[in-house]
């Protein structure tokens, strides 16, 4: 086990070294002069492509400014926003909570809604299961964005039960201004979430041990939580990664659509005023996020179902 | 991936005796809209960017505005029907970009074994750590707005998926009969792969390139919803959803349900071709 979660925080680390130096070295690729690149977009003076390559160390050698880079935000510092002319940690901070409780509500929702309407579909075969294979295809092929707005026109320049915009001020009016964005950051992945529980789950419900397990008398409750939902749990564990990466990533869309200020419009907002440290560190923070949790799952994996710590021993 | 293979398995199995209704339907949708797409610069029955501000949000059916008008007063339908030539080509591009690389990849890696194979999924684990939409975004980063730096940037993204499904095919389809045999009757392993093992797992990748092709017509057209695509003036069904956000909050939906429903149609259909072509291998 230990040798195990070592190799997996060794595989982890090479991810991030990879990934840092492509997300770094990606300037250095494109055509033209660096600081000219973080520059455009700006009237140009001589002394101002000075100070820039002066302030981002342009002229030291590469490999230098990469290993000061990656010891920056190792040390939680992402150098400088060339828009906002402020520490791009510390924008990020302000923005990050918007975001967070954002994934955090649509998260809830992907677990809950889809699992249960999954689990509503496997032991419901027939007219329920097929409407909700058919619904479930439908919701998925929805481009996020669509849903944002339907979502804004029924309910908020429809009915009025919820604004159309902005953060809202203090916890619960930010819960409140949140409700519509997260469903429709929800909504697509919840439909996926459904389908691989209830095909999970109806290949547990057809296997011999809950053929036996009602052949005993096990009905019920009983039968759902301690056969078919431990059994079916892995395939739709193992979406997590993706969902959460997926959930980050996604809510860029989500925040321009109800004008939000997270770092999803943050990055939206960084790329179109050319400020590539800012796009830099909310890159790594999403591919940080998406091997972290992929590890987390990894290791959930054996405790939920024993069956997968022999497979580790074995590997 | 066991994940990802119990979706495709679970999705309601057309009836493949019968050619079915909405299989065909799907196809001649398909069809009209390229068909569309390629003509549409003759046949738009106004300028697509001539502003008309006396017919502002027409709803359709106005004035000879069989779809309506927009805020600025362009003629839906025109522009509609120029937007579907962006909305068809950068899904394109990426289809056609990572298609290719995932074969040659995957073909390499599962043909090769060894440490070559090794090498290459480790990549392929690598790649995953991108979202398609975060690396396009990047891209737009370095290399401005436009069509083909998010579709390029969607390509590699994409690469993975299609390069695991194929090496996991080579592999399989390697170990069987007829595969050892032509080995043993001399043939090449580039003769045996392209004359032998690819056209019997043809179905399978063709299939999931359609399934790619949806994903990056959703993908596009949100990055030209965040205004990291395709420019104003130009017609693009995500970039006029975004310039029709406005209007629909004061209740003039017709600018933004068009392209909206276009994108949907589209998506639902290739994603339904998709998964017929793979039920009628499946099944023989």
């Amino acid at each position: 086990m230990l040798r195990y979660l070592l190799g997996r925080i060794a595989g982890l680390v090479a991810t991030l070294v990879v990934a840092s130096f492509i997300v770094f070295g990606a300037l250095y690729l494109v055509p033209g002069d660096p600081a000219s690149n973080l520059l455009s977009g700006m009237k140009v003076t001589p002394e101002l492509v000075a100070s820039v390559r002066e302030q981002y160390h342009l002229n030291d050698p590469f490999f230098v400014r990469y290993w000061d880079w990656v010891m920056g935000l190792l040390h939680g510092d992402f150098g400088q926003s060339l828009h906002f002319r402020q520490d791009v940690a510390g924008l990020i901070l302000s923005r990050l909570p918007t975001t967070m409780l954002l994934v955090l509500m649509a998260g809830l929702l992907i677990v809950i809604g889809g699992l249960a309407v999954g689990a509503f579909a496997a032991f419901r075969p027939g007219i329920v299961d097929r409407l909700t294979l058919s619904s479930t295809a439908i919701v998925a092929a929805i481009p996020m964005f669509v849903s944002a707005l339907v979502l804004i026109y029924a309910f908020s320049s429809g009915l009025g039960w919820f604004p159309a915009f902005g953060n809202g001020s203090g916890f619960w009016d930010r819960v409140y201004h949140l409700i519509l964005p997260a469903i429709a950051l929800a909504i697509a992945y919840m439909a996926l979430v459904a389908r691989v529980t209830r095909s999970s789950m109806r290949a547990e419900l057809r296997s011999e041990h809950v053929f036996v397990a009602r052949g005993r008398g096990i009905t019920g409750e009983r039968l759902f939580f301690r056969h078919v939902l431990r059994n079916a749990l892995p395939p739709v564990f193992t979406l997590a990664g993706v969902v959460v990466a997926g959930l980050l990533v996604s809510s860029q869309i989500v925040e321009v659509a109800f004008g939000l200020s997270g770092i999803g419009s943050l990055l939206v907002q960084s790329v179109q005023t050319d400020d590539f440290p800012v796009v830099q560190a909310i890159t790594m923070i999403v591919v940080f996020a998406f091997v972290i949790t992929n590890l987390v799952i990894d290791l959930l994996l054996p405790l939920v179902d024993p069956r997968m710590r022999r497979k580790e021993v074995t590997r | 991936m066991s994940a990802v293979g119990a979706i495709d398995a679970s999705y309601v199995r057309p009836d493949t005796r019968r050619r079915s209704p909405l299989y065909l339907s799907c196809l001649i949708f398909l069809g009209l809209v390229v068909l569309v797409a390629i003509v549409a610069p003759y046949v738009t029955p106004y300028d697509p960017n001539t502003v008309d501000l006396l017919a502002i949000n027409a709803p359709p059916g106005t004035a000879g505005h069989l779809l309506g008008t927009d805020q600025n007063g362009r003629d839906l339908l025109s522009r509609l029907m120029l937007g579907s030539r962006t909305a068809l080509l950068g899904p394109l591009i990426v289809t056609v970009v990572a298609s290719a690389l995932g074969i040659v990849a995957g073909a390499v890696a599962g043909s090769a074994g060894g440490w070559v194979d090794a090498v290459l999924s480790r990549i392929i684990d690598f790649l995953f750590a991108f979202p398609g939409l975060l690396l396009a975004v990047f891209a737009v980063a370095l290399f401005g707005p436009g069509l083909l730096a998010p579709a390029l940037a969607l390509s590699i993204a994409y690469t993975p998926l299609g390069a695991r499904l194929v090496r996991t095919l080579v592999i399989r389809e390697s170990s069987k009969d007829y595969v050892r045999a032509t080995r043993i009757l001399g043939f090449s392993g580039t003769v045996t792969f392209g004359r032998h093992v690819l056209p019997n797992i043809a179905p399978v990748i063709l299939s999931q390139s359609l399934l790619g092709f949806a994903y990056a017509v959703v993908d596009l057209a949100a990055i030209s919803y965040l205004g990291l695509g395709i420019q104003p003036p130009s017609a693009d069904w995500g970039l006029m959803i975004s310039e029709g956000q406005s209007s629909v909050i004061s209740g003039a939906i017709w600018p933004v349900f068009w392209p909206a429903l276009m994108i949907v149609l589209v998506v639902a259909c290739v994603n339904y071709v998709g998964e017929h072509i793979v039920d009628r291998f499946e099944r023989g």
